[in-house]
């Protein structure tokens, strides 16, 4: 099999779900590890608060016991992009997408700000309103072509997948997670706790990644 | 003229674009939250035209996700509102609060279930367990439900490990899987049901 | 192209359509027109005979109705 990221290095097999490990998608696999490990292991930031007036400031320590809820929510959303950076099968990608777009709304969920609740809740719209397009293109790949398995798509000399698949799978992933098409997730970020609500960030870049990678290779 | 998953095709396609037009018309966010229900339905629908066995192991995770979805969005939005303190209004139904036939009925239930066994079984005893929540309300702690629910569901993955690795040993995968999905239904659905019953004292 | 398929696609459009335009409208209304899609998509499944997708997606339709149900009930009290 050769996809644009180059013959694959590993295979790793689950019975029919094969993921793969090109040097393109073992290069983001590592990035979501190690920010998942970042995540895990730092402290969450001191906020910081300038006198007025002068050149002091003070902190406020916050222990990780507060910010637990965001932590796990971040922990599992670097999970999810683990996935879908690897994963040969396209349901399982679009499985993880949506995953990926449920964990986005639990970072910033617990927050008391009543804007970044209401920005969280229209990005919560959107990305269920994204899952719509990812479930209906993989299904209309597994109609027209028989499988599911990327690997085997991409084995073809003419490529089976009609445009339009293709065209739903990428309105999916844009639903979901590209922040500057809509400004409801570029607010979320007001929400304190870093660095758990830049796994938000990070998580759209890396799915936007793959699924360009997907939808060449197949 | 066209085959049938054409046709099907096009008619779910058009029920998406109407309910997506609603929503993108739409200003209110209960309506949107309500749209959102709807919009999963053409979703589940294509997925649904492919007619084999592998349209059901497909819709499956589909309906998990959405509502999965749909629980986590409701919650934001009661939050975000500030409606989490209202109490709900409650019809006082005598023959459900003080007569024996909800009892009966949901151990009808539970026993059914519990003979099914698997994901249906579990459903049909968790229905059981929830009416009986919903009819008496709760004073114990759940907490050891829980406990059970999530080493089941643990047993249940297990198994699967087990039909993937060693498959001699099929039959205690089996009996495996169906218990621990049991289980977990169970659990998942009487939490569901403490949110209506009354709470604890 | 047996009745049910036939049946069920009628029933997805016209469900659609009633449900996304709901007049009068209010939330009880949607929510009540929420259930002819549903059986729609029940019947389009039905024709395909995909039996544990028909049980599981009526399981958790009644599992989403009771969501919403809440949520409307804690908006306006009864």
């Amino acid at each position: 099999m050769s996809s644009v990221g180059g013959t694959p290095l590993f295979l790793l097999e689950f019975g029919d779900i094969v993921m793969y490990f090109t040097p393109y998608t073992t290069s983001l696999f590592i990035l979501a590890l190690v920010f998942t490990c970042i995540v895990i292991l730092s402290r969450p930031e001191n906020q910081l608060d300038i006198i007025f007036g002068s050149d002091g400031y003070y902190t406020k320590e916050t222990e990780v016991e507060e910010l637990r809820f965001r932590r796990f929510m971040s922990i599992a959303c670097g999970l999810a992009c683990l996935g879908a950076t690897v994963t040969g099968d396209v349901f399982d990608f679009t499985l993880f997408v949506s995953l990926v777009g449920i964990t986005n709304v639990g970072i910033v969920a617990a927050v008391r700000s009543r804007h970044v609740q209401n920005a969280a809740f229209q990005y919560g719209i959107v990305a269920l309103a994204g899952t719509v397009p990812l479930f209906g293109g993989a299904a209309i790949v597994a109609a027209t072509n028989g499988t599911l398995s990327m690997i085997e798509l991409s084995a073809r000399t003419m490529s089976g997948v009609p445009l339009i698949a293709k065209a739903l799978l990428t309105l999916g992933v844009m639903g979901e997670g590209m922040a500057p098409f809509y400004a409801a997730k570029a607010e979320m970020f007001r929400a304190p706790g870093a660095p758990y609500v830049i796994m938000c960030s990070l998580s759209s870049l890396l799915i936007f990644l793959r699924v360009v990678e997907v939808i060449i290779t197949m | 003229m066209w085959e049938e998953y054409s046709i099907g095709l096009l008619g779910v396609l058009l029920c998406g674009v109407i309910a997506f037009v609603a929503l993108a018309i739409e200003k209110d966010d209960l309506h949107r939250l309500l749209l959102i229900d709807l919009v999963e339905i053409p979703s589940l629908g294509i997925v649904a035209l492919l007619a084999t066995d592998l349209a059901e192991a497909l819709i499956l995770p589909g309906l998990v996700v959405g509502i999965a979805e749909l629980l986590a969005l409701s919650q934001i939005y009661l939050v975000k509102e500030g409606l989490k303190e209202q109490p709900e209004g409650r019809l006082h139904i005598e023959v459900i609060e003080y007569a024996d036939a909800p009892l009966i009925l949901s151990l009808f239930l539970v026993v059914y279930g519990i003979i099914l066994s698997g994901f249906t079984g579990g459903g049909v005893a968790g229905l059981g367990v929830v009416f009986y929540f919903m009819s008496r309300g709760y004073k114990e702690d759940l907490s050891l439900l829980e406990a059970a629910a999530g080493i089941s569901w643990a047993i249940w993955i297990v198994s699967f490990f087990v039909f993937m690795f060693l498959p001699q040993y099929w039959l205690l995968a089996v009996f495996g899987a169906g218990g621990g999905i049991l289980l977990k239904v169970i659990a998942k659905m009487s939490l569901v049901g403490t949110m209506w019953g009354r709470s604890h004292e | 192209m047996n009745p049910e398929f036939i049946l069920g696609l009628i029933l997805l459009l016209i469900g659609s359509a009633v449900s996304a335009f709901p007049r009068p409208k209010n939330y009880l209304i949607q929510l009540i027109n929420l259930e002819i899609p549903g059986w729609g998509l029940l019947l389009v499944m039905l024709s395909y005979n995909e039996a544990l997708a028909l049980f599981t997606f009526g399981g958790v339709s009644a599992l989403s109705t009771f969501i919403l149900v809440r949520v409307i009930e804690k908006r306006r009290p009864i």
